[in-house]
């Protein structure tokens, strides 16, 4: 703390006092002890010097001159550290590829969350738009929440409620036959909607005026994509597209439904030509047509109230609660539950009420609803046609699942890193002592660690991006999205990865530069400091975790392919092959004439006709069923279909008790006068409690008819193997009034010709009407479309987590050998084959693998028991399973560690000896 | 005696005024000190370097070293131009202080 400069100043002014004392007579000793005691105590001066020194300018000199020393220093990190990755080719490839995979992955899987997380964010208003759902209870299905109102809530909404912006409504419509002149076109999903939905919503036009298009009625505005397909060249704006068959009420009002709601609105104008609109919303929208429309058309006289198919959306002044408006909208949901019941006499309001039906409305942001799973989507008693309201939805416990295994990636590749990185400078003690002697500080060394840990952290990053921008058409055909990568750089996506390679680079470097610059220079070059086996726990104990890891991703895959291949294979209690489904609706008297020309087919052995679209595979329609004269809340929700007589040797049905619908006496005529009988399920008939099934009258849907239930079949997996086989029933008649698909079983014979055979009968029949077709089993393999996404992915990332686990080992075993050259000569010198050398090497993995299979075998098993409880139907995860996964493990372990272990095993005793 | 948080107050006005008077050494500095208060204002002797750095390091006063009558080398201190601005400030507000005391305690007529 002292300069030269103030010893002297303080000694001479100690000296005066000292002589000054003496002259008043003291003694020297006297003298100098007065003097001292006047001086004052040390620690007090020394602390008003250093009070003085310290003060902030010179702070701040002392300051910059280290950090231009640094700043200097720090290209002379950068070179040093440079050459040193030149120099290990192999290790800093080893290195970097390791973790700019585990990099890449995350990258990936962050685009994905962060698309997930974008729905619906892109709109103006999207804070302000809310859907209104309808939540309630009813005694037959439970609790429930609906994204579908009535077409008069809107109208009701802002009525009552002036503080609300605006309100709209979307009506989602699907499968439908759209004809420009001769041509028919099949659509899977258009939407109508109210004149301001562009206001609402951020949907623009390229053509037309957004402000009229949808104004009047039989409108319609599409993309440029579509009227492409639908006009070709043609100048699309003034052009009609005739809307064709669509059956709005056919669910609610059963099979009778009166033909004359084909065609009802008849054509459409083509108004405006959309922008594409984005992929990352809930609607899909390729056609919009006026709402208007329908305030042209009849309604029937059926009640609006009841008709809960149309999307009700609201805008809200900016900060408004929605809590607030919800509790305000009581009173009226209240009114329009009477409303429900004054206009459907059929139903007794008191008996629904005293069972606890009720809803009210509530409202949920717009940018939620993607990814609410609380919503349901299905249609709620009404048909799979017509009316849908199938949600785009997200996955959250997909991305759950993706961002767990690509987090678990990323660990092993960032473990790989620190473990090669650590295990590398080991080898540099040497380097660390001579630049000690030289003079080098602790600091510098660390910070010369570090910079080169950085480096590569850094490199890795860049070519994770690269990684990443390639793989993306991959990881999207994977998952099924269309994620551009441009929202990476836009996003949080990238300040968080460089936050990670810093962070990554900054533990990797931290070990090495802490453990090896501290150091003795002298022990290190004497060679008395053990440099190797410092450290060695913490990397064994890595090697541990990255394979328990591996061996847990290998048990998963294992597991979730097995329940593939066992769905697949399960005995579904029905015959899947060779069936073709074609769709395309024909009307009477047709149907019966186009099954009977099929039948003509040498290859065709027999010809089911379906009311809906799908009898078998992922459908969710359901009704309540109720024994007659029993309360509506004893009703069992049940899955159900309307098909003719033949579904039973088409699908090769097991009837278990009863009779064949053909010879039955139980079939009696329905409202429309068509013979008609009910065929139950084993679960139905034990979900509605009855002992003897046969003859008895079943209260189906809102339909007040009863009919009889003529046959119970063996239960058959009609859904996912996820489920539980449901409570079904199904309506069989002779034959149908209008069918949708047609089941076919063919023959050995040829299929194409087989196909080409039914092409052409269907169109003589009707011409013009596309061919669609599929096979059954091939539908039902679809329905496991999800488990095998996930199947895929989890392969893929178990064989990346695995390889780079194998890269790490790989580079791991190569330090060991190096370090043990000296060793492994003496040993060939005094006799060792090079069994013996491989097997010296290798068998510290050997344990280390033994070790992580024992800790992670029973984890997974335990984590994959419980994903399998989520099917209905699973196999068994045997011992055999876990035992092959930890073989798996150790094979690759030693295929990895075998190359180091052959090459030290085999190399010149004389050259390894010589090495030092 | 002066109490020490005042004496270390006073500190800067009192160094400051001896050297406008001419160039000092700390010893010098201390014994004028001694004799103008008779004795009432006691320093630590050695905290008086720190001070006159701090002040120099304010630019307050320079020093230099110079050989002494008696063959020792000493650090004289002078005031500078902005030390002698410095000291102005003191004087007045030390004035003011001492007028307040001194009006309150009858010591001179308050004004009108």
């Amino acid at each position: 703390m002292f300069l030269p400069d103030d010893i002297e100043e303080l000694e001479g002014h100690l000296r005066e006092l000292i002589s000054d004392f003496k002259k008043s007579g003291w003694s020297e000793v006297d003298a100098f002890h007065w003097a001292t005691k006047k001086m004052g105590d040390y620690g007090f001066v020394e602390k008003e010097y250093r009070k003085v020194r310290w003060t902030k300018p010179k702070r701040r000199r002392r300051f910059r001159r280290s950090l231009y020393w640094e700043i200097i220093m720090l290209r002379n990190y950068f070179k040093t550290a440079f050459r040193m990755l030149r120099k290990q080719k192999a290790f800093t490839a080893l290195n970097i590829a390791g973790l700019s995979i585990g990099m890449a992955l995350s990258i990936l899987v962050l685009l994905f969350i962060q698309y997930e997380l974008s729905f619906d964010g892109f709109h103006e208003k999207a804070d302000q738009i809310y859907r209104v759902n309808r939540a309630g209870f009813d005694p037959a299905s439970g609790a429930f929440e609906m994204p579908l109102t009535s077409p008069l809530l809107a109208q009701d909404l802002s009525d009552e409620f002036p503080e609300i912006v605006m309100t709209t409504r979307i009506w989602r419509k699907s499968f439908v036959k759209f004809k420009v002149e001769d041509r028919l076109f099949l659509e899977s999903e258009y939407l109508y909607a109210d004149a301001n939905v562009f206001d609402v919503f951020d949907i623009r036009l390229v053509r037309g005026n957004p402000k009229t298009a949808l104004v009047n009625p039989n409108s319609v505005v599409l993309t440029e994509e579509m009227a492409e397909k639908y006009f070709g060249d043609e100048d699309p704006i003034g052009q009609t597209i005739g809307v064709g068959v669509w059956i709005a009420y056919a669910s609610t009002w059963g099979p009778e439904t009166p033909a004359e709601v084909v065609d009802p609105s008849g054509d459409y104008t083509v108004t405006g030509i959309l922008e594409p609109y984005p992929d990352n919303s809930h609607l899909q929208i390729k056609f919009l047509l006026s709402f208007s429309t329908f305030y042209w058309w009849e309604w029937g006289g059926k009640n609006l109230y009841e008709m809960f198919q149309i999307g009700t959306y609201v805008v809200l002044p900016k900060d408004y609660s929605p809590e607030l408006l919800e509790a305000k909208t009581r009173p009226m949901a209240g009114r329009h539950r009477i409303e429900y019941f004054q206009r459907n006499p059929e139903l007794s309001r008191d008996e629904f009420e005293k069972a606890g039906y009720y809803f009210q409305y509530s409202l949920q942001p717009v940018t939620d609803v993607y990814l609410s799973s609380e919503v349901p989507s299905e249609l709620y008693g009404s048909g799979p046609d017509g009316d849908l309201s199938i949600d785009r939805r997200g996955n959250p416990k997909e991305w759950y699942f993706l961002g767990l295994i690509a987090l678990v990636v990323l660990l092993i590749s960032v473990i790989n890193f620190v473990n090669l990185t650590t295990a590398r400078s080991a080898t540099r003690a040497r380097e660390v002592g001579v630049r000690k002697v030289v003079g080098s500080l602790r600091q510098q060394l660390v910070g010369q660690f570090m910079i080169e840990s950085l480096l590569m952290t850094g490199l890795a990053l860049i070519l994770a991006v690269v990684l990443a921008q390639a793989l993306l058409p991959v990881f999207n055909r994977l998952i099924d999205t269309t994620i551009p990568f441009a929202s990476f750089v836009n996003g949080w996506g990238l300040p968080s990865l460089i936050a990670l390679a810093v962070v990554v680079g900054l533990v990797a470097g931290s070990y090495p530069a802490i453990i090896l610059s501290s150091y003795r220079p002298v022990d290190v070059l004497k060679g008395t400091q053990n440099v190797g086996s410092r450290g060695a726990w913490l990397r064994n104990g890595l090697v541990v975790f990255q394979f328990g890891i591996s061996i847990a991703l290998i048990v998963t895959t294992l597991v979730v392919l097995n329940q593939l291949s066992y769905m697949r294979n399960k005995d579904l209690g029905f015959d899947k092959e060779n069936i073709i489904v074609q769709h395309g609706m024909i009307d009477e008297p047709a149907v019966e004439t186009y099954k009977q020309e099929v039948l003509r087919h040498p290859n065709v052995i027999s010809v089911s006709n379906l009311f809906w679209p799908t009898f078998i595979g992922d459908q969710e329609v359901s009704s309540p069923v109720r024994l007659e004269g029993t309360p509506v809340d004893e009703a069992v929700r049940m899955q159900w279909s309307i098909v003719d007589y033949d579904i039973v040797e088409t699908l090769g049905l097991d009837i278990i008790s009863g009779e064949h619908p053909s010879t039955s006496p139980l079939m009696t005529p329905n409202r429309n006068g068509i013979p008609a009988g009910l065929i139950l399920n084993e679960t139905a008939v034990k979900g509605l409690g009855l002992s003897n099934p046969i003859g008895q009258r079943l209260l189906a849907g809102s339909m007040n008819w009863p009919l009889n239930v003529i046959a119970v079949i063996k239960d058959i997996h009609s859904n996912t193997l996820h489920a539980p086989v449901p409570p079904m029933y199904i309506e069989v008649h002779p034959s149908l009034w209008r069918m949708r698909t047609s089941y076919i079983r063919i023959g050995g014979g040829d299929a194409q010709s087989t196909l080409a055979f039914l092409k052409s009968t269907a169109q003589n029949i009707k011409p013009g009407v596309a061919f669609e077709y599929s096979f059954l089993d091939a539908e039902l393999d679809l329905a496991y479309r999800e488990s095998e996404q996930l199947g895929r992915i989890f392969f893929i990332f178990s064989l990346l987590a695995i390889g780079i686990a194998c890269l790490g080992i790989f580079g791991l075993a190569a330090f060991m050998a190096q370090q043990r050259t000296k060793e492994i000569g003496v040993r060939k010198v005094l006799g060792a084959s090079a069994q013996n050398i491989t097997l010296l090497l290798s068998k510290d993995f050997v344990l280390l693998v033994g070790i992580a299979f024992l800790i992670a075998s029973p984890l997974a098993y335990f984590a994959m028991q419980r994903w399998l409880e989520d099917f209905a139907y699973h196999f068994d995860i045997g011992f055999g399973l876990i035992a092959l996964a930890g073989v798996a493990a150790l094979v690759l372990a030693l295929l990895s560690v075998s190359y180091q272990s052959l090459k030290a095993s085999l190399a010149n005793p004389v050259d390894s000896i010589r090495y030092e | 005696m002066i109490s020490k948080a005042l004496a270390g107050a006073a500190a800067k006005p009192i160094i400051l005024s001896i050297l406008d008077g001419g160039e000092a050494y700390g010893y010098q500095i201390i014994k004028h000190i001694q004799k103008l208060s008779g004795g009432t204002v006691l320093w630590n002797d050695g905290t008086l370097y720190p001070f006159l750095h701090r002040l120099e390091g304010q630019g307050l006063v320079s020093s230099a070293w110079r050989l002494s009558d008696v063959g020792r080398r000493r650090k004289y201190y002078q005031i500078t131009k902005k030390g002698r601005r410095e000291m102005d400030r003191e004087r007045i507000q030390w004035l003011a202080v001492d007028s307040i005391l001194a009006q309150l305690w009858g010591l001179t007529p308050r004004p009108a």
